[in-house]
């Protein structure tokens, strides 16, 4: 199906609205959405929300065999879906331009970046490897799509731990989680994607804007970065020309945002960590979900007839409210 | 036997985009599905006569051009929605298996029902999915993941309410060695759980056009 386009009445407005310092929703124009994170009950998987954008990604390992050039290197790939859930102009198994620069994006700043290491993913040199596969589903989006991709895979990268291994003469044991504990991959550093939005030729700033503010603005510019305050990527949408000073002020926003959402990551992790290290079983996505991210304004989860659960009733009453990380920065 | 579903929840329209939209679990398992449409159609799948349907089951890993479920999705909503109604346009349904511990085609169902009824599309019947396993020579409907990789056979019911209220089976997917006895006693024990399912499905869409709840 096609999309429909901004009318040109509600562009007026939305413009009139940024350029006198106003949007919509009615944050300033340097303020972020909220954003939530939620992790799964299977390692690696993780959903993000930043306003009405939704994402999952999950992680999954598999062993292959190393490319000749790289013997020692374990290999990431990144996959984005793009269904119709996300948009309903989107069709299923085709990615078009916009998936095209997301897939690119995130190889860029999760591969490229190099804050995953590599080389302890070798198993055996030029036999054996891990490949790590990282699936980004779009669920739903109203801008800031990459900034939620990409804080959705780290987290789901942070999540996953990949199957032990022992090396024999001729062979390599692979061990359940039972046997052994699994392994958490070795993690440099966390890039972080913020979106900024540009207006009047750059001198105007509009941070973390939304679908409808995206189609106002000039153009946008996206800085990943980590809590080192190092740039791990730029990259610009439109063909405006920015000067140093105006870059560096996106850099800098961008880095506070980093460091803000550093902590959040770890906090959730860290929270997942415990809770699995006490032998309670992760209720993952089927009960966090309905309470945290979707917020359609109506009653909460609804259940029917509550004699045909399984479970004791203890198990839903103890919900872990503990874990509700959200952020919101002035 | 054990006859009992697990836990059903459901929050339906939390998708800014898609039309209609239902996150629905039923345990641990869980699926967000969506459905636009009808819309506008490509030229190429334009159908004069009814309404092009796009089905596709998402896993969360791996490649989705094909799966398994897509077939018995596609032909259960072909018949439960009169596609006559609308030619020359198209509706997307896609079902995102976001967490699974057992029976997931059977929640995939469920939840492709739901987003349906949240677009308002009109039914000619609704429909649910009820999974039965057989696990050494017991019957469990809605297993776990675990009770699942263990069981020696597999049925999966797509169950359409009949027009006396009570229901009918209208595809199903058997996999594993069944003789006729134990289908219809499988088919028995997911009667029950049809039902409730279908009283679900009314519970939730009642609350959702109620006016003094929200």
């Amino acid at each position: 199906m096609r999309l429909q386009p901004l009318t040109i009445c509600e562009k007026a407005v939305i413009t009139e609205a940024l350029k006198s310092g106003k949007r919509f929703d009615f944050r300033h124009l340097e303020e972020f959405r909220e954003v939530r994170l939620i992790v799964g009950a299977e390692v690696g998987t993780a959903i993000c929300s930043i306003g009405n954008t939704k994402v999952m990604a999950a992680v999954s390992a598999h062993i292959a065999e190393p490319s000749p050039m790289r013997p020692h290197k374990g290999v990431i790939n990144i996959d984005v879906d793009l269904s119709p859930m996300a948009n309903y102009a989107n069709e299923h198994d085709r990615l078009g331009s916009k998936g095209m620069e997301l897939i690119r994006l995130l190889e860029l700043i999760i591969r490229d970046s190099r804050c995953i290491d590599v080389e302890s993913l070798c198993i055996r040199a030029g036999k054996e490897i891990w490949k790590i596969r990282v699936d980004v589903r779009v669920l739903d989006e109203d801008g800031s799509l990459l900034d939620c991709a990409c804080l959705a895979a780290i987290t789901a990268l942070q999540h996953f731990r990949r199957p032990n291994v022992t090396l024999e003469p001729h062979h390599t044991l692979i061990y359940s989680e039972y046997e052994k504990a699994p392994v958490p991959l070795s993690i440099y550093h966390m890039p972080i994607c913020t979106t900024i939005g540009l207006l009047d030729k750059g001198q105007m700033v509009v941070i973390d804007p939304t679908d409808k503010e995206a189609a106002c603005l000039d153009g946008s510019i996206v800085v990943a970065c980590n809590k080192r305050k190092e740039v791990c990527a730029l990259h610009q949408s439109t063909n405006l020309v920015l000067s140093t000073k105006q870059i560096e002020r996106c850099v800098k926003l961008a880095m506070s945002r980093a460091e803000a959402l550093t902590v959040v990551v770890s906090d959730v992790i860290k929270q997942d960590q415990k809770e699995r290290s006490a032998y309670k079983r992760p209720e993952g996505f089927a009960i966090t979900v309905p309470e945290l991210i979707l917020t359609a304004g109506t009653a909460a989860a609804r259940q029917l007839h509550p004699d045909v659960k399984e479970e004791p009733m203890e198990e839903e009453t103890r919900q872990p409210r503990a874990y509700q990380p959200s952020v919101i920065l002035n | 036997m054990v006859g009992r579903l697990r836990e059903m929840r459901c929050e339906v329209s939390f998708l800014k985009n898609a039309d209609g939209s239902a996150s629905f679990s039923q345990g641990a398992t869980c699926v967000w599905a969506s459905c636009s449409g009808p819309g506008d159609v490509h030229a190429s799948k334009a159908n004069e006569e009814a309404m092009t349907l796009d089905v596709s089951y998402r896993t969360n890993c791996g490649d989705n051009k094909f799966h398994e479920l897509n077939n018995i999705i596609q032909s259960t909503l072909s018949k439960a929605i009169n596609l006559e109604l609308f030619p020359h346009t198209s509706a997307a349904v896609t079902i995102h298996g976001i967490q699974d511990d057992g029976s997931i085609g059977a929640v995939a169902l469920n939840g492709a029902c739901f987003a349906l009824l949240d677009n308002g599309m009109p039914f000619e019947t609704v429909f649910c999915g009820v999974l039965v396993v057989r696990l050494k020579d017991e019957l469990i409907v809605d297993p776990t993941a675990k009770q699942e990789a263990a069981s020696t056979g597999r049925v999966l019911f797509s169950i359409c309410r009949g027009s006396d209220g009570g229901p009918e089976v209208c595809s199903m997917d058997a996999i594993g060695p069944w003789d006729f006895e134990q289908l219809e006693a499988a088919w028995c024990y997911a009667q029950p759980s049809a039902r409730a399912i279908f009283d679900f499905y009314r519970n939730v869409m009642q609350r959702k056009h109620s006016v003094d709840e929200q």
